[in-house]
């Protein structure tokens, strides 16, 4: 079973004579453990195929499967519930909750997919401890750089387990160390947890960790 | 908040403390029946004109199951420290004139001193011996001859006016002649309080009063505390009513506003929670919460700035009296909350522009 499997997607943005079409019937599937990554210049619907693929904007046209599972055909609390679960994000910038600490913005993670609280806490413990996080573990977001932001939000998007992890830019605000790591981390954690990921970016000096490159232009793809 | 719930629990405790020492005097145990002219049902709308005649007292107090009938007269009448002609400092206050020295009607409380003994000698309000600077012993001009202050009662300011205790005969006869001009004297009593004989039926005691004096009402202690209660609240629940409402919709404009700029301020963090997957739902009772949280704390900190507010008026400015009840902290908490959340549901409503998406553009 893949993942994630979009069919012929279209979306438009917009209403009426202003409707412009952001997504041309979009087909991509990818398969657990792979790292897909959607490049193309701003405004190709990097980010919109990303929102259409994690279940946060309905197409017009075509099926998304996420995690063996079709959204928008039951209840939309349904699919918010499915998506929580199976679906993990990164962002470009790592948007962690300012007031908690590392590892209440990990745990939040877990409570928002209805996870065990042991479960999760063992989980996160595990994953600072692998990128070597522990000693940030009780800090706020402002006490960290902003390479440690984006890898606690690695953590975030991975701590639940989800099927596919889609990350938008995730280096885009960092230099090129702190980019590289962040980007290894999201790699290392995807490939051991059998995660599907799609990274959209600019960034083609991360073109190295995946699996596969996705030219994405007029919201059209071309693999 | 705290400011709104600080005014509000505080005129709260004025308008009990009210209440309380009309009642505290009409609910007095040692009374069992109010005799009074009809229509008169209370101490503010007391026999003033009309008067329950001294010759009824005795008749009264004649009667089968009573034990005993004391007459109380009722008037308002200056006081003033003595030999003071200035009338900018002259209090014209309550007076309660009872059988001295241990006629049915006297104060419910001391704080300091003794009842009066004799016609010479009279029992002021606390309050008003405060805003005399009279203390017990000093002597005073009442109703224009000189009485000692024998002692100083509690739980007889109406705010508006306090209460003196002096002589009956003293209180009705009218003050010091002016000139030619003459003195209207007291004929009869404001009241008859009736003590009922230990095994008699009150019902019965009533009745045969009611029977016999046509023209008076023999009101049961509860009724005539009732009927204080009511008066007082004619007066001051309006005011407080009128407070309450401002003060709430004050309150529920300042956390409505609190809260929309929270919302405004965290709307990232709030795109993110929705991006993640938490339902719109939470966010909005994460809100309410807060918003919750927050009148609480201020009910908190009104209610302690009441309660020091309460310590420092009745240490140094008990003119103005409170009694301060947990009952009313508790109501203005749950007015208060009611008004947090009331407050919360323009950001609530506006939780919903808030567009998952942006956690991509933030």
């Amino acid at each position: 079973m893949m993942p994630l499997v979009l069919e012929r997607v279209s979306k438009a943005r917009g209403r009426g004579s202003r409707a412009a079409r952001v997504l041309h019937e979009v087909s991509l599937s990818v398969a657990a453990g792979e790292i897909v990554l959607v490049e193309g210049p701003s405004g190709a619907g990097k980010t919109t195929l990303l929102a259409v693929a994690g279940g946060l904007l309905t197409p017009e046209e075509g099926r998304v499967f996420l995690g063996g599972r079709e959204l928008h055909v039951e209840a939309r609390a349904l699919d918010r519930r499915h998506r929580a679960r199976a679906v993990g994000f990164v962002f470009q910038r790592a948007n962690l909750l300012p007031r908690l600490t590392v590892r209440e913005n990990i745990l939040l993670m877990g409570a928002i997919a209805g996870l065990r609280s042991e479960d999760v806490a063992r989980e996160a413990d595990d994953l600072l401890a692998g990128l070597g996080l522990t000693a940030l573990r009780d800090r706020h977001p402002h006490e960290l750089s902003a390479g440690e932001e984006q890898r606690v939000a690695v953590v975030r998007a991975m701590v639940h387990r989800p099927s596919v992890v889609l990350a938008d830019e995730p280096t885009g605000s960092l230099d090129r160390a702190a980019g590289q790591r962040v980007a290894e981390s999201l790699a290392e954690l995807a490939r051991s947890r059998d995660s599907a990921v799609i990274v959209a970016t600019h960034d083609v000096r991360i073109a190295s960790l995946a699996s596969r490159l996705v030219q994405i232009e007029d919201g059209r793809i071309s693999q | 908040m705290a400011a709104c719930s600080t005014l509000v629990i505080t005129i709260a405790s004025a308008y009990r403390n009210v209440r309380l020492a009309l009642s505290d005097y009409a609910g007095q145990p040692a009374v069992d029946l109010w005799i009074a002219p009809a229509g008169a049902d209370n101490l503010i709308r007391g026999s003033f004109v009309s008067f329950v005649p001294l010759s009824d007292a005795s008749a009264i107090r004649a009667l089968p199951g009573v034990a005993r009938a004391d007459p109380v007269q009722e008037a308002f009448l200056p006081v003033q420290q003595l030999g003071s002609r200035d009338p900018g400092k002259r209090l014209t206050l309550l007076t309660i004139g009872y059988r001295l020295p241990d006629g049915l009607g006297g104060a419910p409380a001391y704080v300091e001193g003794r009842a009066p003994r004799a016609n010479d000698e009279i029992a002021l309000d606390r309050a008003a011996a405060f805003r005399l600077k009279v203390r017990v012993g000093d002597t005073v001009d009442f109703n224009g001859y000189p009485a000692l202050v024998a002692g100083l009662t509690s739980g007889t300011n109406i705010l508006a006016t306090q209460f003196v205790f002096a002589d009956f005969d003293a209180v009705s006869s009218g003050g010091e002649a002016v000139g030619d001009l003459p003195v209207r004297r007291l004929r009869g009593a404001a009241f008859v309080l009736v003590k009922v004989a230990s095994g008699a039926d009150r019902d019965v005691v009533i009745r045969s009063i009611e029977d016999r004096f046509p023209h008076l009402r023999a009101y049961t202690r509860e009724q005539f505390t009732a009927a204080n209660e009511r008066e007082i609240s004619a007066g001051f629940v309006p005011l407080l009513a009128l407070a309450t409402i401002l003060a709430v919709g004050a309150a529920a404009l300042l956390v409505g506003l609190l809260i929309l700029s929270v919302v405004d301020e965290r709307r990232g963090d709030i795109a993110v929670l929705l991006a993640l997957g938490t339902p719109a739902a939470a966010v909005g009772r994460g809100v309410l919460v807060q918003a919750v949280a927050l009148s609480l704390q201020g009910t908190g900190i009104g209610a302690f700035l009441s309660y020091g507010l309460y310590l420092a008026l009745d240490a140094a400015l008990p003119t103005i009296p409170l009694r301060m009840a947990l009952g009313d902290v508790l109501a203005t908490a749950a007015l208060f909350t009611a008004t947090g959340l009331a407050g919360a549901i323009v950001p609530v409503v506006k939780l919903n522009a808030v567009d998952p998406l942006e956690a991509f553009r933030s």
